[in-house]
C-alpha cells in the first residue's frame, strides 16, 4: 500500500456559541492515498466543511496534525506554504461566486497560472486553451464572461482552475450538489478521468450517498464533528453500522424501476 | 377522478433584457382532487413558473395565455375580487406580485358550482395583514367575470428557502396566527392557539418555545416546518411545495417529505410537489409530470413513469439518477488504486 498523501490525526476545531463551546470537528483522523477518492458524508452541521477548510488551511485547528506530501502541513508558512498550496486545490458548490460576473473565463484561469508561476506571460493564452480542452470545453469560451455560461460549464472552469497548478489533492465541497442530474454525471465522469490520467486524489464532500457510492473508494461518515464510521464506500453504504450511517442510507431517495412505486401509501 | 384544476394550453413568457423567454409552452393537464402530483424536470424547465401560475403569483411583467380552471366545490365567492393577494409566507423578494388573471385576458379563471357553505371563505374585503396595500387594488376589473382561489387560504405555498418566506422580525407564532386570523376570521387568541396546534402538527420539538422564537433562532429544517405550518394554517385545498426540501440534508429532507405526506393525507389536501429529483418525487407522488424546456413531455402514474417511461427524456432522467445501487462510475472509468 502506498504512503498516505494526506494524513489527518486528532483534528479538532472548536467554536464559541454564546457562552458554550462546541467542537465543530472533534478528534477526527483519516488518510488519503495518492489517486484515491475519500468521501466525507454526514448530516448538515456535522463538520464536513470545517474539515475542508482546515485541510486547506483556510482556518487553523485547535488540535491535531495534518501531514501532506510527507511533511507537516501545519508547520508551513510564507513562501513554503504558498508553494505547497499549489499541490492542494479546491472546488466548491459555486466556486466562481467570488468573481465579478463580468470577468472572462480567461481571467479566471489566468490567476492560478500567474500566481503559481505555472506558465510565463507569453505561454499563458496557450495554457488557458489547453486547460479548457482538458475539462472538455472549447477554447472559444476563453473570451466569454462567466455570467454568460451554464452551471455545468462554470463547474468545469472551476475544475480547470483547480488542476492548473498540477495538484495532488483536490478538496471538493458539495461540488456537484447544485447541478442537474445529467450535468452532474458528466462532471463526475470528468473528475474520474482526471484522477485516472493524473493520479489526483479527492477529498469529496457530499451529503448524497448515491454520488458517493458512484465515485468514492472510501468513506468517512461524520456525526456532530466525530467520525461515526469509515471504510470501503460501497461496503459501508451497503451495510452501515452506525446510527447516523443507517439514517443516511434510509433517507436516500430510492428509485425502484421494476415495481409499483408511488401506488402504495407508505408513511 | 374529480379534477381540482384543469390547465389548458398554458403559455407563460417572461421579458428579459428586451427579449422574450417562453417559460411554458402549450401546457395542458388536469390535477385531481386529493392526489399527490409531482412536477419534475431540470433547472429552467418551467416548474416554478407553473407552480406560480397555478398559485396566481407570477410577476406582473410576465405574459400569460391559456387557462387554469378551478373546481373548488366548497368555495363560494359571491363577488368578483382582486387578483390573489400576497401569501403571508411569500418571499419578500417576490413583492412584485401580479396574477395570472390580471395579465391574461384569455385566462378563464372560474370556479365550479358555488358551494353552499362558505365556511373557510370569508369575503375578500375582510382580508388584512400583509396583503394590505398589496395586490388588492391592482387591476380588479380584469377578472370581473371569473374567480380565482385565494393564495394563503385555498392554496398553501412552500418555497425552497424557508428564510425567504418567513418574516425575520415577527415571531413564528405571530406569523402563523396571522394567516389564521386573516383567512379564517379567527380572533387573535384563537389564531394564536391554532398556531400552537399547528406547530405541534408539524412536530417542532418544543412548540411553546417555537411560538415565541424568531426564524433565525431555528435550524433550516425547523424553519421549513414553520413555513409548512403557515402554508396550511388556513386549511388550503391545495398545497404547493416548490423544491421545499432541496436545500435540506437527506435526513431532514426525508422527515419533511414524510410530514408533507401525513399532513396531506390527514387534511385531504391536493399536493403539487415540484422537484428536480425524480427519485424523491417517485417516493411521494401518485402521478408525475415531466417537463423539459417549458413543455410537458410525459405525464403518467408514478409506476409507469418509473418502470416504463415512454419518452426518451424521461428515460434519460431515470438513467442519470445515481442511487445507492448505481453502477459505480469508478469501475466504468477503470480507475485503480
Ligand atoms: N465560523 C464558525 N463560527 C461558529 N460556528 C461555526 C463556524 N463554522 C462552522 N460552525 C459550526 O460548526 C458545525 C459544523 O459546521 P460545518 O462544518 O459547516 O458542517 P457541514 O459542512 O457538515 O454542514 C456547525 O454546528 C456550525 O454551526
Ligand atoms: N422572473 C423571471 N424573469 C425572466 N425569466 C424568468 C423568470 N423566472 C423564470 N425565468 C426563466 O423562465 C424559464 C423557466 O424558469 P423556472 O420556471 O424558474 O424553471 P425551474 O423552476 O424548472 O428551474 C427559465 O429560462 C428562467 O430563466
Ligand atoms: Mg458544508
Ligand atoms: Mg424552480
Amino acid at each position: 500500500m502506498s504512503r498516505p498523501l494526506l494524513a489527518v490525526s486528532g483534528l479538532t476545531k472548536r467554536y464559541r456559541r454564546g457562552d458554550k463551546t462546541i467542537a465543530a470537528v472533534d478528534d477526527v483522523s483519516f488518510d488519503i492515498r495518492p489517486g484515491e477518492t475519500l468521501a466525507l458524508a454526514g448530516p448538515s452541521g456535522s463538520g464536513k466543511s470545517t474539515i475542508a477548510r482546515l485541510v486547506l488551511r483556510l482556518i487553523e485547528p485547535d488540535a491535531g496534525r495534518i501531514e501532506f506530501e510527507g511533511g507537516d502541513f501545519l508547520a508551513l508558512n510564507g513562501a513554503a506554504l504558498r508553494a505547497r498550496r499549489a499541490r492542494l486545490q479546491m472546488v466548491f458548490q459555486d466556486p466562481l461566486a467570488a468573481f465579478n460576473p463580468r470577468a472572462t473565463v480567461a481571467r479566471v484561469l489566468d490567476d492560478p497560472l500567474r500566481i503559481h508561476d505555472v506558465a510565463s506571460r507569453r505561454e499563458r493564452p496557450r495554457g488557458i486553451a489547453a486547460l479548457l480542452e482538458r475539462v472538455g470545453l472549447s477554447a472559444d469560451l476563453a473570451g466569454r464572461a462567466i455570467h454568460e455560461i451554464s452551471g455545468g460549464q462554470r463547474q468545469r472552469i472551476a475544475i480547470a482552475r483547480a488542476i492548473a497548478t498540477k495538484p495532488s489533492l483536490i478538496v471538493l465541497d458539495e461540488a456537484v450538489s447544485a447541478l442537474d442530474v445529467s450535468v452532474r454525471r458528466q462532471i463526475l465522469q470528468l473528475l474520474l478521468d482526471l484522477q485516472r490520467e493524473e493520479r489526483i486524489a479527492f477529498l469529496f464532500i457530499s451529503h448524497d450517498l448515491g454520488v458517493i457510492s458512484a465515485i468514492a473508494h472510501r468513506i468517512v461518515i461524520l456525526d456532530a464533528g466525530r467520525v461515526a464510521e469509515s471504510g470501503d464506500a460501497r461496503a459501508v453504504i451497503g451495510a452501515p453500522q452506525s446510527a447516523i450511517g443507517k439514517a443516511l442510507v434510509a433517507a436516500a431517495p430510492k428509485l425502484n424501476r421494476t415495481s409499483t412505486q408511488g401506488t402504495a401509501d407508505r408513511q | 377522478m374529480t379534477a381540482l384544476l384543469s390547465i389548458r394550453d398554458l403559455m407563460v413568457t417572461y421579458r428579459r433584457d428586451g427579449s422574450e423567454v417562453a417559460a411554458l409552452k402549450h401546457v395542458s393537464f388536469d390535477v385531481a382532487a386529493s392526489e399527490r402530483f409531482a412536477i419534475i424536470g431540470e433547472s429552467g424547465s418551467g416548474k416554478s413558473t407553473l407552480a406560480l401560475a397555478i398559485a396566481g403569483l407570477l410577476p406582473g411583467s410576465s405574459k400569460v395565455g391559456g387557462s387554469i380552471e378551478w373546481k373548488l366545490p366548497n368555495l363560494r365567492l359571491p363577488h368578483s375580487f382582486a387578483p390573489p393577494s400576497v401569501l403571508p409566507d411569500i418571499s419578500p423578494t417576490r413583492g412584485e406580485i401580479g396574477s395570472l388573471a390580471a395579465n391574461s385576458s384569455s385566462a378563464t379563471l372560474e370556479i365550479g358550482e358555488g358551494g353552499d357553505e362558505g365556511a373557510i371563505s370569508p369575503q375578500v374585503g375582510e382580508m388584512s395583514g400583509r396583503t394590505e396595500g398589496g395586490a388588492t387594488e391592482r387591476r380588479p376589473s380584469a377578472i370581473a367575470t371569473s374567480h380565482m382561489p385565494l393564495g394563503g387560504r385555498d392554496i398553501g405555498f412552500v418555497f425552497q428557502d424557508p428564510s425567504a418566506s418567513l418574516d425575520p422580525v415577527m415571531t413564528v407564532g405571530e406569523q402563523i396566527a396571522e394567516v389564521a386570523h386573516t383567512h379564517l376570521g379567527l380572533s387573535w387568541s384563537q389564531s394564536y392557539a391554532r398556531a400552537k396546534a399547528l406547530l405541534e402538527r408539524v412536530r417542532l420539538p418544543d412548540p411553546d418555545a417555537a411560538l415565541r422564537a424568531y426564524p433565525h433562532q431555528l435550524s433550516g429544517g425547523q424553519k421549513q416546518r414553520v413555513a409548512i405550518a403557515a402554508a396550511i394554517a388556513a386549511g388550503p385545498k391545495l398545497l404547493i411545495a416548490d423544491e421545499a426540501t432541496s436545500a435540506l440534508d437527506a435526513i431532514v429532507q426525508a422527515e419533511i417529505v414524510a410530514l408533507i405526506r401525513q399532513l396531506v393525507a390527514e387534511d385531504g389536501m391536493t399536493l403539487l410537489f415540484v422537484s428536480h429529483d425524480i427519485a424523491l418525487a417517485a417516493e411521494l407522488a401518485e402521478r408525475i409530470a415531466v417537463f423539459r424546456h417549458g413543455e410537458l413531455v410525459e405525464l403518467g402514474a408514478t409506476a409507469q413513469i418509473v418502470a416504463t417511461p415512454r419518452h426518451a427524456y424521461t428515460r434519460a432522467l431515470l438513467d442519470a439518477h445515481l442511487g445507492l445501487d448505481a453502477e459505480p462510475l469508478l469501475q466504468q472509468a477503470g480507475a485503480s488504486r
